[in-house]
Order: C-alpha cells, then sequence, then structure tokens
C-alpha cells in the first residue's frame, strides 16, 4: 500500500524563492489498484509521481510504501525495487543495444543468480509480447514496443508497483493501445499501476481518479463519480471522456441519458 | 502547385544489409494556401516525405517539385527550396540554444544576411503570430518558458525565415492539452491570417479531425488514402487494417454500427456525433410510427 500523507513539496525549498508544487496532498493506494492522476502541465502530477519511488522527498508530510518512509535513506534501494517507473519518452529510458538485455539490465543490479534473471527475462519478454524481437536493438522498434520493453524491465524487477508518467504522450494511436494493453496485463498480474494523464478516455478503467491543479488535490473518486462533473473538469481546463462528452449532448437534446456514461456499451443501454 | 511529388522511392542504407525501403512511388500534390494533414502509423514514411519537401532528402528516383523547383535536378538551389518551406521538426523547443527568445527568433534571419532593421520587425512579426507578445517575450529568457511556449518560440524562428510553406511534425506531441490548443491555434494564424500553406503531420487524429481540408493516410510508405476528413477517417476497415485506430468519434459510431444502429461512420466530434445519433434515433422513431399504420 502507497499512503500520502499531507505532502507539501517545494522546488529549491532552501533557496531565498522556493517554488511550491504540492500542498497538503493526502491519498491512500491499495495493492492491485488501478489509479489515474489527471491535470494539466503545472498541476503538480508528475512531482507527486516523482515522490512514490523516493526520487523526490516531502518537503512536509510522509510517503510511506509498503510501511517504508521514502525519508529513511537506507530503504531507497528497496523502494526503488518495490516501484518502478515509465518515462514520457522511451528513448530516454532505454539503456541496453538488444531488447533482452535491456530488460535484464535491472535485475542483473540487484545481484540475482543468472539462471533466475534469464527465467524473469523470458517471463516478462512474454508477458510483454517482446520475446519476437528480443535480439532487435530497442532504437529499431516502434514507440510501443519501447515503452513495452520498459515495462518488460519493471516485471523483471519484481516490482510490486509501476507508476507511469505520461507513457502515451508522445506515441502513435497504435502505441497508446498497446500501453493500455499493457496496463491491463499489468492488472491481472496483480501489479498496482498508478498512470499520470492528460488523456480522460485512459482513467476510465480506473479503480481511483485524481485530479490535480495547483498542487492540490481537488477531486478523487471512481471514474463515474469524477466524471460526473464535467463542468468542475471544465473550470480546470480538463474535460470528460467522449463518450461522456456524447452523452451529455444527448441528454441536452431530451434523451433520457445519464451525465456519467462511460463506455460505448453503457450508451446503447440508454438509445 | 507549390508542392508536386510524383513516384517518389527512398531507400535507408541502400546497398547495405540493413537495406530498408521507407517511401514506394509516393504522389502527392499540395496547392497553395492549402492545409493538408499527413498521417500514417510509425515507419509509415510521414517523417522521410517530409524531408524531401524541404531538400533535406534530393529524390534518386522521382520527383520532387517545390514553388518550382525542381530537386531531382543537379541545378537547384536547396537554399531557395529551404527559404520556400519551413520545417518544424518534433520537439523544435530542443533546438532553441540562444539565451533569449528574440536572439533565438533572430538567428535565421541574422544567418540569411537580412538586414538589422528587418530583422527586428521579422523577430516581432513571427512572435505575434505564435501568440507571444514580442514586448513581453523578446527578452525573456528561453528557461523562463512553459514548454507549450518554447515550442512556439522555436515556431516562430521558422516563420522569422519566411516561408511560403511550413511543416509541421507532430507538433502537438507531448503537450497537454492548454499547450496543444495554444499550438493548434498558432497554425491555424498563420494558414488562415499569413496564408501560408500548411503540411501537418501528425500522430493526433483529433488534431487532424480538428485542423486539416484534406488527408493524406501513408502506410509502408504508400498512399493508401487521401480525401477531406469526413471521406478518410470513415474508412473503418483500411485505418484499422494498417494499424492507424480510429478516431473516438469513429469508434463510437462504428461501435453502434456493429451493433445494429444504423448510424453514419464519418463523424468528427462530440457534436455532430451526438446530432447523428439523436437524427438517428428521431427516424427510427418516425419509421416505426410509419410501418405500423
Amino acid at each position: 500500500m502507497i499512503r500520502v500523507e499531507n505532502v507539501g513539496f517545494a522546488y529549491n525549498a532552501t533557496s531565498p524563492n522556493p517554488i511550491r508544487a504540492l500542498e497538503g496532498v493526502s491519498l491512500q493506494i491499495n495493492k492491485g489498484e488501478f489509479v489515474a492522476i489527471v491535470g494539466h502541465n503545472g498541476s503538480g502530477k508528475s512531482t507527486l509521481a516523482k515522490h512514490f519511488n523516493a526520487l523526490l522527498l516531502p518537503t512536509e508530510g510522509d510517503v510511506w510504501i509498503d510501511g517504508i518512509n521514502t525519508k529513511d535513506k537506507k530503504s531507497v534501494w528497496d523502494i526503488r525495487q518495490k516501484v518502478g517507473m515509465v518515462f514520457q519518452n522511451p528513448d530516454n529510458q532505454l539503456v541496453a543495444t538488444v531488447v533482452e538485455d535491456d530488460v535484464a539490465f535491472g535485475p542483473e543490479n540487484l545481484g540475482i543468480p543468472s539462471e533466475e534473471i534469464q527465467r524473469r527475462t523470458e517471463e516478462a519478454m512474454a508477458l510483454m509480447r517482446l520475446t519476437e524481437v528480443r535480439d532487435k536493438a530497442p532504437h529499431m522498434l516502434s514507440g510501443g514496443q519501447k515503452q513495452r520493453v520498459a515495462i518488460a524491465g519493471i516485471l523483471a524487477m519484481r516490482s510490486d508497483y509501476v507508476v507511469m508518467d505520461e507513457p502515451t504522450s508522445v506515441l502513435d494511436p497504435l502505441g497508446r493501445l498497446e500501453v493500455m494493453e499493457s496496463i491491463r496485463v499489468l492488472r491481472r498480474e496483480g501489479i498496482t499501476v498508478i498512470l499520470i494523464t492528460h488523456f480522460m478516455h485512459e482513467a476510465i478503467e480506473a479503480d481511483q481518479v485524481v485530479v490535480m491543479d495547483g498542487g492540490r488535490m481537488v477531486m478523487s473518486g471512481s471514474p463515474r463519480e469524477v466524471f460526473a462533473q464535467a463542468d468542475k473538469l471544465r473550470s480546470l481546463s480538463l474535460d470528460v471522456p467522449l463518450v461522456t462528452q456524447v452523452a451529455a449532448r444527448l441528454a441536452r437534446m431530451g434523451l433520457d441519458i445519464p451525465p456519467n456514461v462511460l463506455s460505448v456499451e453503457e450508451l446503447m443501454e440508454y438509445l | 502547385m507549390i508542392i508536386q511529388i510524383e513516384n517518389l522511392h527512398h531507400t535507408y542504407m541502400e546497398g547495405t544489409p540493413f537495406e530498408t525501403k521507407v517511401l514506394h512511388g509516393v504522389n502527392l500534390e499540395v496547392k497553395e494556401g492549402e492545409l493538408v494533414a499527413i498521417i500514417g502509423p510509425t515507419r509509415s514514411g510521414k517523417s522521410t516525405l517530409v524531408q524531401y519537401m524541404n531538400a533535406l532528402f534530393l529524390p534518386k528516383t522521382g520527383r520532387v517539385v517545390i514553388d518550382g523547383h525542381d530537386t531531382s535536378k543537379k541545378t537547384v538551389d536547396v537554399r531557395k527550396v529551404r527559404q520556400t518551406v519551413g520545417l518544424v521538426f518534433q520537439y523544435p523547443e530542443h533546438q532553441l540554444f540562444q539565451e533569449t527568445v528574440g536572439k533565438d527568433v533572430a538567428f535565421g534571419p541574422k544567418v540569411c544576411g537580412i538586414p538589422k532593421e528587418e530583422i527586428d520587425d521579422r523577430v516581432s512579426e513571427a512572435l505575434d503570430a505564435v501568440g507571444l507578445e514580442p514586448k513581453v517575450f523578446k527578452n525573456r529568457y528561453i528557461f523562463a518558458l512553459s514548454g507549450g511556449q518554447k515550442r512556439r518560440a522555436a515556431i516562430a524562428g521558422v516563420l522569422a525565415l519566411q516561408p511560403k510553406v511550413m511543416v509541421f511534425d507532430d507538433p502537438t506531441a507531448g503537450l497537454d492539452p492548454k499547450g496543444r490548443e495554444e499550438i493548434l491555434g498558432t497554425i491555424r494564424r498563420v494558414h488562415e491570417k499569413q496564408g501560408l500553406t500548411v503540411i501537418l503531420v501528425s500522430n493526433n487524429l483529433e488534431d487532424v479531425a480538428r485542423m486539416a481540408k484534406r488527408v493524406v493516410v501513408l502506410s509502408e510508405g504508400k498512399v493508401v488514402l487521401e480525401g477531406s476528413p469526413h471521406e478518410v477517417f470513415s474508412k473503418v476497415e483500411v485505418m484499422r487494417q494498417i494499424g492507424l485506430g480510429l478516431l473516438q468519434t469513429v469508434e463510437i459510431m462504428s461501435r453502434l454500427k456493429e451493433r445494429g444502429f444504423n448510424v453514419p461512420l464519418d463523424s468528427l466530434d462530440a457534436d455532430e456525433t451526438a446530432r447523428r445519433i439523436f437524427e438517428y434515433k428521431q427516424a427510427m422513431k418516425g419509421g416505426s410510427a410509419g410501418g405500423a399504420v
């Protein structure tokens, strides 16, 4: 479980001009949950994400990962093993010259016996459908494949949590679908997924949606609860998923449709 | 025709074991003043194609004529072509290198030998065009800009060269909704107010549906579809087959259709989608009433 307790954060906290990025954020993420954190740039969502694996430490408050405080310096490598990160641009996070070596890179640094590394690498590549491209150079892969390599590396680390910071925002449409499919695979494996995104439709399948604005958590709840508040989201210059927008318009035209429809299947029930 | 591409082929690393064909006989014409979008999955040849538009590549097979300059001819003046076509690469903000916005935008015209007074005018005009108030932003440090502002500053640097054609390679990649609106607004202004021809290469189908008058779809180095956004985005099978996926609105419509709702597929935004579903419902009501008589 991840617990964020009343966290405040300032960049350059000790300088005369600190830049406040988080204010009083409290949040609990249970094992196996899929949590989407949405908000526009500058809302604090990426700053918050970097707190989940001790890349940043709170200026005020605490972050606990399975009971370990991220401020505990001795535990930083434990925390980073537990919580893997996938970044926006896949080109910035691949290190090896072939796919297989890249997937194995993390566990190799844990000092695990080589048969075990081999087993984990095979398993991770199979789950991320990379076995066919195992001998390819990562830079020859598509954007979606590169992100899958990054995720496979985390699987090979046996991390319990995966934090993805806008993993689809530089991908083509197919790549975006690949990443969303990978999230479903991670969930089946019982891994907790925290997705930072500004694409609202990617949050539809989440258990919990957290909306950030100006460093504060301004909304949270199930997608159904959050996306029912279209006006409030719009006031934060965010939108609701397209199917929800269509449903809202149909309701205004006089059809009997609730304001928090989240899928085409659901929409059809009211037509 | 400001851009004329005929039977263009391109092979990377020709004659090596890594030889890869990326363009297989592309034909494309763009009229002056058009806004054309080029879409296609990763590796369809989009980025290669646009590099022919400002003579970064010169054709070995086929012909590329830019505003009368035939780049397949040995005698072609590539500088003329590059002055005609401004190319804004992916992540253009990575190419900002001067201290201030004004200096960076002035760099291109300076290198081209434009007189100082004219450079100042061009810088102000270009910053205006991208929505960065010259008075405020000219002396601002690059590092003090937001992501979207940096990208617009980089676009201003290309505009200051006063090209006739602007090519944008995936201009909204990695931006949040607000940054995306700013960039799309800039492209619209450049197209409508300054009358420039715009080629928009994009991975974002939603952007293309909103912006383009004509859409060209590339797949495996060939043009596989071409037409208005309504025509192109409603070709559900082709779009799926080449791995491009569907516009969200078309996805909604095609799934309704699969379940027996006979709605048209070619709807590009939430308003149009809702209206068409509503009209379908009304027609069904009318139809069933008629059938009962």
